[in-house]
């Protein structure tokens, strides 16, 4: 069974770019549009191997639904990827210190992109 | 804000647009002046506000349709890709605001932005006040332009910008920092 990779962002083209890469690498992709779509999609979703995370999004911001996640102890061990245009020190730091597996600043690079995804969670 | 000031603000805005763009699916030429278009252009404007203590402001992404839609990454419905070229248009000001808050906080200058918002035009003017901004830069690309507004604020009357501080340079962009 293919792995589940989970990608929040508030743009419908890179959630559309980041589905098409990872689907033809054999995972398969769930999509949320901002935080707290996010939050309730990995709620109520089985088995995710991982989350592809913006930060700056409306309602809920990425490192809000992260910190978010990780006081759920079922979620401990889920690894979240944040994908987005901030690269302060301090905004990358917090991510950090809130869980964050990996950072990547777009736009992205996708074989370098699916090469995190493979470290992370495996391949498909 | 004093001269000296807005010409660097404009060097950042410029340096950035000419940086993103291109990986945006947009070539530029040199930064200009804006040109006076057609005044019946369909244009899209991709709207973001920002804040922080020392700064704060909007940017507006302003280019023609067709030229957006030809930047699109992915290929388009043939019918009902409007909305598709909306949301593009609003991640590549996203982006362009994403690099030009990073070289500002490299200088010691932080601010927080907005999500965008992305309106159709047609027959848009500027008028007089919307021309007093830091820049007000237009980009030739292929037959017509994409011009990016940047109007800023700075409430206690000056924005120093410091020289670049090499530990606080944002990771290369597609670059993948994975923590341990």
């Amino acid at each position: 069974m293919a792995k589940k990779v989970m990608v929040v962002d508030d743009s419908r083209t890179v959630r559309q770019q980041l589905g098409v890469l990872l689907t033809e690498a054999g995972y398969e992709v769930i999509e949320a549009s901002d935080g707290v779509d996010g939050a309730e999609e990995i709620g109520k979703t089985a088995d995710l191997a991982m989350v592809i995370c913006d930060v700056n999004m409306p309602r809920m911001d990425g490192i809000q639904m992260l910190s978010m996640l990780r006081a759920d102890p079922k979620n401990a061990n889920l690894s979240v990827l944040m994908l987005t245009t901030e690269g302060q020190p301090e905004l990358i730091a917090k991510a950090k210190a809130a869980g964050a597996r990996g950072w990547i600043v777009k736009p992205f690079k996708p074989d370098m992109l699916l090469g995190a995804v493979r470290k992370l969670v495996g391949a498909a | 804000m004093q001269p000296e000031e807005v010409v660097q603000l404009r060097e950042v805005v410029v340096d950035a647009a000419r940086r993103i763009f291109p990986g945006c699916g947009i070539e530029v030429g040199e930064a200009r002046e804006p040109q006076e278009e057609a005044p019946d252009t369909k244009r899209l404007v991709a709207v973001m506000g920002f804040s922080g203590d020392v700064l704060r402001g909007s940017m507006a992404l302003v280019a023609p349709m067709e030229l957006m839609r030809d930047a699109y990454p992915l290929p388009l419905k043939a019918s009902g890709w409007e909305l598709d070229v909306f949301d593009w248009s609003g991640e590549i000001a996203n982006r362009l605001l994403g690099r030009i808050r990073n070289a500002l906080a490299e200088r010691g200058v932080e601010v927080a932005p907005s999500t965008p918002r992305v309106l159709y035009a047609e027959r848009l003017q500027a008028v007089g006040s919307m021309r007093r901004t830091i820049c007000t830069v237009a980009f030739p690309s292929k037959t017509s332009w994409i011009e990016v507004w940047f109007d800023a604020l700075a409430p206690e009357g000056r924005v120093v910008l410091s020289p670049a501080d090499p530990n606080r340079v944002a990771p290369p962009e597609g670059d993948v920092l994975l923590f341990d």
